[in-house]
């Protein structure tokens, strides 16, 4: 998974054409939008037990009940769910039928993945995009018990669904890069 | 006309290779622009989907099940069951059903319980004289019973699609549970004379003894869980909270199995597998929103009460169509696209929506071990280096079992109402 730094001149490997080092500081983009998206991601699942755990023993051993537990749940599984979909695009890791692409020939196979992975971005572009005017809107509301705008809790939204396609394009470019070569 | 374009173009997604849950999504897209409502929906429907308090449940479980994985308490539990059924003849191959049916009490995922057992008890059932194919179809097919005796989270998925209470959900699988443990004990028992399966160690009182005190705290888990819900003192959410700090006491505190640096790893994967039910669920909400616009779900209903009035015929006809959706589709995709579509036919028949999660749940398990697309016998046969072909033929006889108690459990109700009826449900 890791490359090294595009940015290294020192680099004592083979000169490289410029479309290739364009290819090689994108991978490099690409490792490291992740690797960030990752720690995002491995907080909000760990707040999400930490907080219901809390809720759970506040209220028994305590015996004073946190109002903003439940909707802070809720809204952290909504954010892990789409930051882990942009992490999910990058790692290839969707569940999906390949019995039948698998039978095709491997030029045929290459053009049902690439029509399916155009399909795919164009639904997630449409999710990003019309995600995005829902949290211009929802700015104005107001989470019921904690009072952040709304419009935080959708951000997630637009921002999975351009991790998503952020990492697609990326994939598909590599390989257009190893093809070449 | 339109209705036909939707489910088309749905088909013609999924048999390209999109993923799933965002095949669910595409002709929703077309459907909206179609029928001119703002595709704004599309974004706001899939949180509302997600924005439920239940959901919580699913990625608990999910992280419990990997806490598990590393905490050592599959160690004990194997130590355990060897205890009870390791002396008979395929003594081995009955103590990776029995500590299948112990785990399940604890993970609610078959897939965890697959590779935990398995890394333990296929290595040591090969060594024990076990063929490679045979230990790793065995390992498969017991996995099954993890999302059956409680706590599941394909119970918690179809309770939160259908209304149901995940409560009765979890009383209604422990006989289920424990019947497909046994009938696959039986199967053993009976290929061990035949093909002459060597007789494990010994054991004794005092080693009885030991290893139950030392797998005490595990075998607890199920029961406060259980009874935790029943008295009304947590939420199922929260008894997946709680399942998570169970897990992570014993890896920590009692066993001292766990490390900080597991962490990162359990929550890394465990939010990965949360996001990938989760988008699915978030897309199936706005798909299943399209279906009951179009009056799909009647119009199934209508189309199977035409094959058959008859209970007993349709359940039958519905229990193929989904044994063959499982052999390319995975539990949850298959569970969340059928269940909206097939729920109103059974309703009108007057099947219980309790009694047909369970006979959905084990079914579609079944389906999780039979390839091309079973993820559990993918997980044991990579454990066991075998191919999933000589696997899966290696497991006929379990799978015969299987299929009879999924055929018993359809047919005699009693076998899952007769728990949660006692509870009051």
């Amino acid at each position: 998974m890791s490359i090294g730094n595009p940015f290294d001149v020192t680099n004592p490997g083979r000169e490289r054409s410029w479309q290739s080092s364009v290819v090689h500081c994108l991978k490099y983009l690409d490792n490291a939008v992740y690797r960030v998206v990752e720690l995002c991601t491995v907080i909000t699942m760990g707040l999400m037990v930490s907080i219901i755990l809390a809720q759970v023993f506040y209220r028994y051993v305590i015996g004073y009940s946190i109002i903003w537990s439940e909707e802070a749940g809720r809204h952290l599984l909504i954010w892990t769910t789409f930051l882990g979909a942009g992490l999910l695009a990058k790692r290839r890791g969707f569940m999906s039928i390949t019995v039948f692409v698998d039978l095709l020939p491997p030029r045929l196979r290459f053009l049902a993945d690439a029509l399916a992975d155009t399909l795919s971005t164009m639904l997630m572009g449409v999710i990003a995009f019309y995600g995005f005017k829902l949290v211009q809107i929802t700015m104005a509301q107001q989470a019921i018990v904690s009072g952040i705008p709304m419009g935080f809790i959708y951000l997630c939204m637009p921002i999975g669904a351009s991790l998503f396609v952020f990492h697609t394009i990326i994939h598909y470019i590599g390989m257009l890069d190893r093809g070449k070569q | 006309m339109l209705a036909t374009i939707f489910i088309l173009s749905f088909l013609f997604c999924l048999i390209i290779g999109v993923p799933i849950s965002l095949a669910l999504a595409i002709p929703t897209v077309i459907y909206f622009y179609w029928v001119d409502i703002s595709l704004q929906m599309i974004p706001a429907r899939m949180f509302a989907g997600l924005d439920t308090f239940l959901m919580l449940a699913i990625p608990f479980f999910m992280f419990a099940g990997r806490v598990m994985n590393d905490a050592g308490i599959t160690e004990r539990i194997v130590a355990f069951s060897k205890a009870i059924t390791g002396a008979t003849r395929g003594g081995l191959a009955k103590v990776n059903v029995v500590a299948n049916m112990f785990m399940a009490g604890i993970s609610g995922s078959a897939t965890a319980d697959a590779a935990a057992i398995g890394s333990i008890l296929i290595p040591a059932m090969k060594k024990d004289g076990y063929s490679d194919v045979y230990s790793v179809a065995v390992t498969a097919i017991s996995s099954i019973i993890g999302p059956i005796i409680p706590p599941s989270i394909v119970f918690i998925l179809y309770g939160a699609l259908t209304g149901t209470s995940v409560i009765a959900l979890f009383l209604a699988g422990i006989v289920p549970g424990i019947m497909l443990g046994l009938s696959f004990i039986v199967v053993i028992h009976l290929q061990g004379k035949r093909l002459n399966f060597p007789v494990g160690e010994p054991t004794s009182l005092r080693l009885f003894g030991k290893t139950m005190i030392q797998s005490a705290f595990s075998m607890a888990v199920p029961l406060v869980i259980l009874g935790g819900l029943l008295g009304g003192v947590f939420t199922p959410t929260e008894s997946g909270a709680i399942a998570s700090f169970l897990a992570m006491f014993a890896g920590f505190v009692l066993y001292r199995q766990l490390k900080g640096r597991h962490m990162w790893g359990i929550l890394q994967s465990s939010a990965l597998d949360t996001a990938n039910v989760m988008i699915l669920v978030a897309t199936s909400t706005v798909f299943s929103w399209v279906l009951a616009a179009e009056n799909i779900p009647t119009a199934t209903a209508k189309l199977l009460l035409a094959i058959s009035h008859n209970p007993y015929v349709l359940l039958l006809f519905i229990n193929v169509l989904l044994l063959f959706l499982g052999t390319f589709m995975d539990t949850f995709p298959a569970m969340i696209i059928t269940t909206p579509v097939l729920l109103p036919a059974v309703k009108q028949l007057g099947v219980d929506p309790l009694h047909f999660g369970i006979i959905m749940t084990i079914n579609l398990m079944i389906g999780a071990v039979t390839p091309p697309v079973g993820l559990c016998i993918y997980i044991a046969s990579s454990i066991g280096k075998t191919t999933v072909e000589a696997a899966a033929w290696a497991m006929r006889w379990l799978f015969l079992a299987s299929i009879v108690v999924l055929l018993a459990v359809t047919y005699i109700p009693w076998f899952s109402m007769s728990v949660p009826r006692l509870f009051g449900y």
